[in-house]
């Protein structure tokens, strides 16, 4: 019953905390959405308690809320972002964007009315470092190394794309 | 069966041509143009030799090779050997042969001469695929690809506009007619399970009915291809517009072979079509036989008379295949292609001599300039007209005799008016241009052709006379009525044939000969302007600019292709990019601020048209 | 713990190993020994070095076929997921050599690395039955193609076009996932087969559609299906042309088979029913919406079109309506889904070639600059008129055999329900030849702008040009060749 509780708490933080990142109404500062993202965040992590995924928790914090965090209020200082703080929220923009969402949030809650949620067994939960480093080298071991050529293409990317001209 | 090689010989031996004149050859003009012409003269002899050894019996015989089997989809490479397929190679090789000799003198010193040759052996090659293939796929192929080697020669001046637009007309409009071909193919295919001719004949010999309720639609369906290159009525307009090609391939593809291919085909799976389906194919084929007759009393060019003669010939042609008589039709169609090639190398032999004018009120009395010319000429115009005892009469007389039997007299009378009209429009060309004095300067310069091309004027003229004696109705009726067929008969007995036994239609198809010719006398034996206009008024208008249907397809057809693609293109340009300022492009001042391209309303009005296709694509599937 | 074969592992993904290993070679190589090389040289040995490792990694496939099924359908190897791979390498190595002319950028390390890496994840994305290790793939292929649409570094339109092309694919990824989770969550498993095993049955759940919707989105986002299209035409137009002819090959294949494998291993039995204004839900009548979609759409607004490459986008959203309709041809489809996609693949990245080799001569690539291309260059003149006359399904080029093969699985897998659709796409493809001759018409009969210098183009792209106008034509005349092996059992 708490964990419920927690849950919709901790899912309608992160909605709203997600949402002030990319529109808030009181504030255009970018380093105001930096820190709703930090919040979002923080949030997420509490979920990951939720599902006993400790490891995972911990790192959403410190790799997310923290190192990313810091680069991003970096790389807002760096560049000059006066003029988004002057601009104003396009009405077509909202207006558009609300009806798009709102179609498919209609369409998404009336199919959740009508689906028959049957009682599923909840799964063994286990979200220790030990069962999850197991998983990782023996089960998932292919994503796992997939997803560092993914990281490798992305810092390729990231630096590519960055430097100006380089030799 | 002996000497199985020689078909696959007589069928490759162009391509090889045409392949090596293209990789090769282009520079080298005499040898690309002997190539090419060896390929198909060695083909038509050796179609000869090949008939001569393996005399025609009705027992089709198939070599082939598997080309594809995937599972249940099998499908072979395969040259099916029967009298239809026989006699059609050796016309397709004969007059080919001869056209090509022809051209060497016609294009003598134009500069793409070898691209014309390689061109010219391409559909040669093409056409013969036609006409050997033994099953569907194969034969949409070869059918695409005489599609592809006509668009190619059509635009062979490309230098002029008007040629590379006829090409692309002919092109995009036989596309309109393939879309039921494909479309009839496969629904056989899925209803028999089998494209080879020879199952699908099995089958449905076996039962009638196995193709169930599909039976008319899928014959309508293929019949769609043959309206699309046999250009009848309603997709007739692309032919006219394709004389803008060099004279001889008008003759060989627009009038002799490739636009008698959907009649040889219509033929070839006569066994698929039911009552109903041959029923509208008769209409169709004779509408089509009487409006461009109409049509082409009132033309002034002198290759788009011979253009629409042979409109309203084909028209005859498919008017006997509705009418039960592939026997008729095909006889009609060899004789044709004889008559008709010949007289479109007599075009253009005067038209060479008029240095290129091709309009018929600016020559006049090349009779006694060409007399070579003039009379075979003359011989290709009676045998068209239906005179006795010259090839036309015979085959006309067989489809006249076939409607009349079947006692459908509402089209006996059309096809009696039709040859009347024929009569009438020919000999109105016959009259202008060669009697008289010349009414334009190069008309009286004009001087007779090279012997290159007048020989095969010759060999042309000759077949027509004979054409229609020599048994080649026999032959053809070993193929659709085995049962029916008695011994050839003599040639002399061929002669009175018609009379004795079916004295009416020869009599009716005699008188209107006579009658049009009578008319065509009157009127244009002393005229130097066309004397219709004056008495006929809007009729004769509405013949001239052939009752508009050019113009009703630029206005319906074409403005709503044109109006639906500018929506749809609107649709993507400006619905997204032009909701908000910006056109689809960024601008110079976001060079490297890729941050700031987030709020550019280009890129919002792609996500919320993207949401909403997944919100509509939500609903649909939930319902 | 569960017992793992590691061994096992490294022998079925060798082939992507040897190519991941090319890339960081290529890497290391750039920056350990080339930084002082001349460019042309540079490029030309890491463009070598790049297709040599593709070939290694298709010959290593056909020397050691192994075969299996590694952890529950994270890796499953087949003969026809081998061939699959193999045309993508193969693809990659023409977009390699199709590169040689090109001066587009001076990163060619990087260029080649992400060339590889992308199809080092389309190879997985082939070979895995695992929901997991396909959205994995997936990203890694197509955070390569985003960085590779990018990589026009003066022009800012590539720029512009990678940031469409990211966003719209991080959007898409996002509704993927979702749909993944979703089906995980209803199936408890990210396995295919045991996720058809566990939905079983014709009845769709609510949330079943949902998630069959959302996943066909993120693929239908990578096969540019209408509605999901917006990104392709500015991102063909935009991007350097080998990256564009790259996304537009080899992403499309191996999308197309892996949204084929979802939807048929994944969720066989929910096929539902599509015929003409009476539908079952289902995947077909899913499909076959996108598919008239996408028929429509891009025909009819490549008509209007004025630049080639962007005629070539719209045609390409055509096509993917095409084929579609063989992954309603269910098994039998497979096949011929595969063989056209693999023809299709060839023929737009030669066409990609040629409209590169214009743009480098004239400076666009607008219809216009393509006038009197016969007489300037009558080879790559005559390879794009295969190219278009194959697009446009005329016999005996591929484009026309793969059609043919398409439709008639269509068929007679969903005994003449889709006949609606096949007319459609054969009357589609009738308007299609329309604007296909637009092109040739520029390049046969408009004569060429006066004062255009004649200079040598490189030999290496068109090389590859006239090497996949030679392999339409042979696959169009000899289809069995590649038929045979796709569908052998």
């Amino acid at each position: 019953m708490t964990a419920d509780l927690l849950f919709y708490l901790f899912a309608a933080c992160t909605l709203v905390c997600g949402f002030l990142v990319i529109a808030n109404p009181f504030s255009l500062n970018p380093v105001t959405s930096a820190m709703f993202l930090v919040l979002t965040m923080v949030f997420l992590a509490g979920l990951f308690v939720l599902l006993h995924a400790f490891f995972l928790a911990a790192i959403q914090v410190l790799v997310y809320a923290g190192a990313v965090m810091v680069l991003f209020l970096f790389v807002i200082m760096l560049l000059d972002l006066k003029a988004e703080e002057r601009r104003r929220l396009k009405v077509f923009g909202i207006t558009t964007g609300l009806i798009a969402v709102g179609a498919i949030l209609f369409i998404f809650l009336n199919t959740l009315a009508q689906a028959p949620l049957g009682a599923s067994t909840t799964p063994e939960l286990e979200g220790t470092t030990m069962a999850l480093g197991k998983l990782l080298f023996t089960r998932y071991l292919l994503p796992f190394e997939v997803v560092s050529v993914l990281l490798l293409v992305a810092m390729i990317g990231a630096i590519f794309l960055s430097k100006k001209e380089l030799k | 069966m002996k000497l199985e090689i020689l078909p696959w010989l007589i069928l490759f031996l162009p391509l090889v041509a045409a392949g090596w004149i293209t990789l090769f050859t282009l520079r080298n003009q005499k040898l690309s143009v002997g190539l090419s012409i060896g390929a198909v003269v060695t083909g038509f002899v050796l179609s000869v030799l090949f008939v001569a050894v393996n005399p025609l019996t009705p027992a089709p015989q198939e070599l082939s090779l598997n080309w594809l089997s995937i599972g249940e989809f099998q499908v072979q490479f395969g040259l099916r050997l029967d009298p239809l397929s026989l006699l059609m190679m050796l016309v397709v090789t004969g007059v080919a042969g001869v056209i090509h000799i022809y051209s060497w003198g016609y294009m003598r010193g134009d500069r793409g001469i070898s691209r014309y040759f390689a061109c010219l052996s391409l559909f040669t090659f093409s056409m013969l695929g036609i006409v050997l293939a033994n099953n569907f796929l194969q034969l949409f192929i070869f059918w695409e690809l005489v599609g592809v080697s006509s668009y190619l020669l059509i635009g062979f001046w490309y230098e002029k506009p008007a040629a590379a637009d006829a090409g692309k007309k002919a092109f995009i409009t036989n596309r309109l007619g393939d879309f039921g071909f494909i479309l009839g193919i496969l629904t056989v295919w899925a209803a028999l399970g089998s494209l080879n001719f020879g199952v699908l004949a099995e089958k449905l010999g076996a039962n009638r009915e196995a193709l169930g309720g599909a039976a008319t639609l899928a014959g309508l369906l293929i019949f769609c291809g043959a309206v699309g290159k046999s250009a009848q009525f309603p997709l007739h307009v692309w032919l006219p517009d394709a004389m803008e090609g060099p004279t001889p391939v008008s003759a060989l593809i627009h009038a002799a072979t490739m636009v008698a291919a959907g009649v040889y085909m219509l033929c070839r799976v006569f066994f698929l079509l039911n009552a109903g389906a041959l029923e509208i194919i008769a209409w169709i084929g004779g509408f089509t036989a009487l409006i461009s007759a109409l049509m082409a009393i009132q033309q002034n060019d002198i290759k788009r008379i011979l253009a629409y003669s042979t409109l309203s010939q084909l028209g005859y042609m498919v008017m006997a295949v509705g009418l039960h008589g592939p026997t008729p039709a095909m006889f009609h169609l060899t004789t044709h292609a004889f008559f008709k090639a010949l007289l479109f190398l007599g075009a253009g032999s005067v038209i060479i001599a008029c240095h290129h004018e091709q309009d018929i009120w600016k020559m006049g009395g090349l009779g006694r300039k060409m007399p070579v010319t003039f009379w075979t000429f003359l011989a290709g115009t009676l045998a068209l007209a239906g005179v006795w005892p010259l090839s036309g009469f015979f085959s006309k007389d067989a489809i006249l005799a076939e409607a009349f039997e079947r006692h459908h007299y509402a089209l006996f009378a059309l096809g009696v008016m039709v040859a009347l009209l024929t009569t009438f429009y020919m000999f109105r060309l016959v009259f202008v241009v060669f009697f008289r004095p010349a009414r334009a300067e190069p008309a009286g310069h004009a001087v007779e052709s090279p012997q290159v091309m007048l020989w095969p004027l010759r060999i042309l003229a000759t077949l027509s006379i004979v054409g229609g004696v020599i048994s080649l109705d026999h032959y053809y009726r070993l193929q659709f009525e085995p049962a029916a067929v008695g011994a050839a008969l003599s040639w002399t007995a061929q002669l009175t044939h018609p009379f004795a036994h079916a004295p009416v239609p020869a009599a009716f198809g005699l008188a209107a000969a006579l009658a049009g010719f009578a008319c065509a006398w009157l009127l244009y034996r002393r005229a130097d302007v066309d004397p219709l206009p004056a008495r006929l008024g809007p009729v004769a208008r509405a013949m001239r600019d052939r009752f508009y249907f050019d113009e009703l397809y630029q206005a319906t057809v074409i403005r709503a292709h044109d109006f639906i693609a500018t929506i749809a293109d609107w649709a993507d340009r400006w619905l997204i990019a032009g909701l908000v300022v910006r056109g689809t492009h960024g601008t110079t001042e976001l060079i490297g601020r890729a941050l700031r391209l987030v709020q550019t309303g280009n890129l919002q009005t792609y996500a919320f048209l993207f949401a909403l296709g997944v919100a509509f694509v939500l609903w649909w599937v939930l319902g | 713990m569960i017992p793992v074969n590691y061994l096992d592992l490294l022998r079925l993904a060798a082939p992507e190993t040897v190519v991941l290993a090319g890339a960081l070679v290529v890497l290391g190589v750039d920056l350990l020994a080339l930084r002082e090389v001349e460019t042309g040289l540079r490029r030309l040995l890491l463009l070598i070095l790049g297709a040599v490792t593709c070939g290694a990694a298709i010959a290593w496939m056909a020397a050691f076929p192994n075969l299996g099924n590694f952890m529950q359908g994270m890796l499953v190897v087949t003969p026809l997921t081998q061939w699959v791979k193999g045309g993508v390498l193969a693809l990659a190595i023409l977009t390699l050599l199709l590169s040689g002319g090109a001066s587009f950028t001076n990163h060619w390390g990087e260029y080649v690395a992400l060339l590889l890496l992308s199809a080092v994840g389309l190879m997985f994305l082939v070979s895995s039955e695992s929901l997991l290790v396909i959205f994995i793939a997936l990203e890694l292929a197509s955070l390569s193609l985003y960085i590779l649409a990018a990589f026009h570094h003066d022009a800012p339109e590539s720029a512009e076009a990678a940031l469409k092309y990211f966003l719209f694919g991080s959007v898409s990824a996002g509704f993927m996932l979702f749909g993944l989770s979703l089906l995980y969550g209803l199936s408890g498993s990210i396995d295919l087969r045991e996720i058809a095993a566990a939905l079983g049955g014709p009845f769709l759940d609510p949330l079943l559609a949902v998630a069959m919707v959302t996943v066909a989105v993120g693929l239908g986002f990578k096969i540019a299906a209408a509605p999901f299209h917006l990104w392709a035409p500015d991102v063909y137009q935009a991007a350097p042309p080998p990256s564009a002819a790259f996304i537009a090959s080899a992403s499309k294949l191996a999308s197309f088979f892996v949204l084929a494998k979802v939807l048929s291993v994944g969720m066989g039995g929910l096929e539902g029913r599509a015929v003409f204004g009476d539908y079952l839900p289902g995947w077909v009548p899913l499909l076959a919406a996108l598919a008239a979609a996408s028929l429509l759409w891009g025909n009819l607004a490549a008509i209007v079109q004025t630049n080639v490459r962007r005629l070539i986008a719209y045609s390409a959203i055509a096509h993917a309506g095409y084929m579609l309709l063989g992954i309603m041809g269910g098994k039998a489809g497979l096949p011929a889904l595969v063989y056209y996609a693999m023809t299709y693949g060839f023929t737009t990245l030669g066409a990609f070639g040629v409209a590169s080799l214009v743009r480098d001569r004239v400076g666009g690539d607008n219809l216009s600059d393509f006038a009197g291309l016969s007489r300037r260059e009558p080879w790559m003149a005559f390879c794009m008129l295969v190219f278009m006359l194959s697009l446009a399904g005329i016999p005996p080029l591929a484009g026309f055999f793969g059609k043919f093969y398409l439709f008639a699985a269509a068929l007679k897998t969903s005994s003449l329900d889709l006949l609606w659709l096949v007319i459609l796409a054969i009357g589609m493809s009738a308007v299609s030849l329309y604007y296909y001759l637009q092109v040739l018409k520029q390049i046969y009969v408009v004569p060429p702008p006066s004062g255009l210098a004649a200079a040598p183009i490189p030999s290496l792209p068109k090389t590859v040009i006239i090497l996949a106008a030679l392999t339409v034509i042979v696959l169009g005349c000899a289809p069995n060749l590649l038929l045979r092996v796709l569908a052998a059992p």
